[in-house]
């Protein structure tokens, strides 16, 4: 476009052809965009055939009222709405901005969905310490407190989801009052006793797998109990990751396991 | 100072409404001539007479008649700038010519009787 050679003076300075151009454009901005795009097409055309040095406040009048007459005597109504205001938008630029929201919305929905995924559940076996015993007044089993004497205790977990998780282990807790190294068995698809377990390491767990977890150890004071009391256990913790997310799932067993503490237990501090 | 309206400027709004009323069938004429663009319709027409039609005006007529049907259009490169918008009377357009001008003969005759009585 010969821009410089077609302009008019305003107050704020010359406007030039594009200029012209640009503020009749924003003038029809309410209307659709293929509209618009071909109304402003046509000025272009016809800024080009003016003559050079044409004036074009004098031949055309401002951008402003050339949109108006534009739109009287075409019929172009002004259009309000959300409907006008989409269809006045670039269709490829509504398609990448509707593109881009529902990119975002799956992004967080899959970013919830994962932070929410626990796929992790008791899957109904137990190993339960030696001298386990039912105790009246007490739900579940019952065990006596016995320091330095040996400690095993296992449990099965199953993955009920539609993808594998890393377990990572068993987070150590200084209520339990024993201290123990994790073993666990090979992957089965039953809850079958599968011994001699194998030291833990880090696996997956994938889904419908089985693997039992078993604290082998010897019981121990990790906080002072008093002579007759009792603590109990109805679930375990189950460190485990997927995909970018490690969290820990709470394993509910089959019943509590309570250990008795006839005679109490000391907690002793180290060096002591 | 400019003052627009809808159909002519620097005019009369009386001439305004004139021009309004005709300016429909004047473009259609214009383009029964034969396919033409829209400087060229502008230039025919201020030659015709009616120099005080605005170049929105022209250009809105044009794209209303092009949206009833009355008008065909294409677009032709141009040896001085970017493509022209070549327009062409279709079969409505041409009854709508013809209908119009009887229209108009017909109100012209009886504002000339009006006038000379």
């Amino acid at each position: 476009m010969e821009g410089d050679q077609r302009r008019t003076r305003e107050a704020g300075g010359v406007l030039t052809a594009d200029d012209y151009v640009r503020r009749v454009a924003f003038e029809l901005r309410d209307l659709p965009w293929a509209t618009r795009r071909e109304l402003v097409s046509e000025l272009r055309v016809h800024l080009a055939e003016l003559p050079p040095g044409t004036d074009l406040g004098e031949r055309l009048g401002t951008p402003e009222d050339y949109a108006a007459d534009l739109r009287s005597a075409a019929g172009l109504e002004r259009r309000r709405g959300v409907v006008a205001f989409l269809r006045a938008r670039r269709p490829r630029n509504v398609i990448l901005t509707v593109m881009l929201l529902v990119s975002i919305g799956l992004a967080i929905g899959a970013v919830v969905w994962v932070r929410s995924y626990q796929p992790i559940a008791f899957a109904g076996s137990t190993q339960l310490p030696g001298g386990v015993k039912e105790a009246p007044g007490i739900d579940g089993n019952a065990v006596v407190f016995h320091k330095g004497q040996p400690f095993q205790y296992g449990f099965t977990v199953r993955n009920t989801g539609r993808f594998a998780v890393r377990v990572l282990g068993v987070p150590y807790s200084p209520a339990l009052p024993f201290s123990a190294r994790l073993s666990m068995s090979g992957p089965q698809r039953e809850p079958g006793m599968e011994g001699p377990w194998k030291p833990f390491r880090p696996f997956d767990l994938k889904p419908g797998e089985i693997r039992w977890l078993v604290l082998e150890g010897a019981y121990a004071c990790h906080s002072g109990m008093g002579a007759g009391t009792s603590s109990g256990i109805d679930a375990l913790p189950v460190r485990f990751s997927f995909l970018w997310k490690t969290s820990t799932a709470s394993i509910p067993l089959d019943g509590q396991l309570t250990f008795l503490f006839p005679k109490g237990c000391r907690y002793a501090v180290a060096g002591k | 100072m400019f003052h627009p309206c809808y159909s002519a400027k620097q005019t009369s709004v009386d001439q305004a409404q004139l021009l309004k009323g005709v300016l429909e069938l004047a473009v259609l004429a214009v383009i029964a001539q034969g396919e033409t663009y829209g400087y060229e319709i502008l230039s025919t027409l201020e030659r015709a007479g009616f120099d005080g039609v605005g170049d929105a005006s022209v250009y809105g007529t044009l794209r209303r008649l092009e949206q009833a049907g009355h008008l065909s259009s294409r677009l032709a490169a141009s040896d001085s700038g970017p493509a022209r918008k070549y327009y062409a009377v279709t079969p409505s357009g041409a009854e709508q010519l013809e209908a119009g001008t009887d229209a108009w003969k017909g109100i012209n005759g009886a504002l000339e009787r009006l006038v000379e009585s």
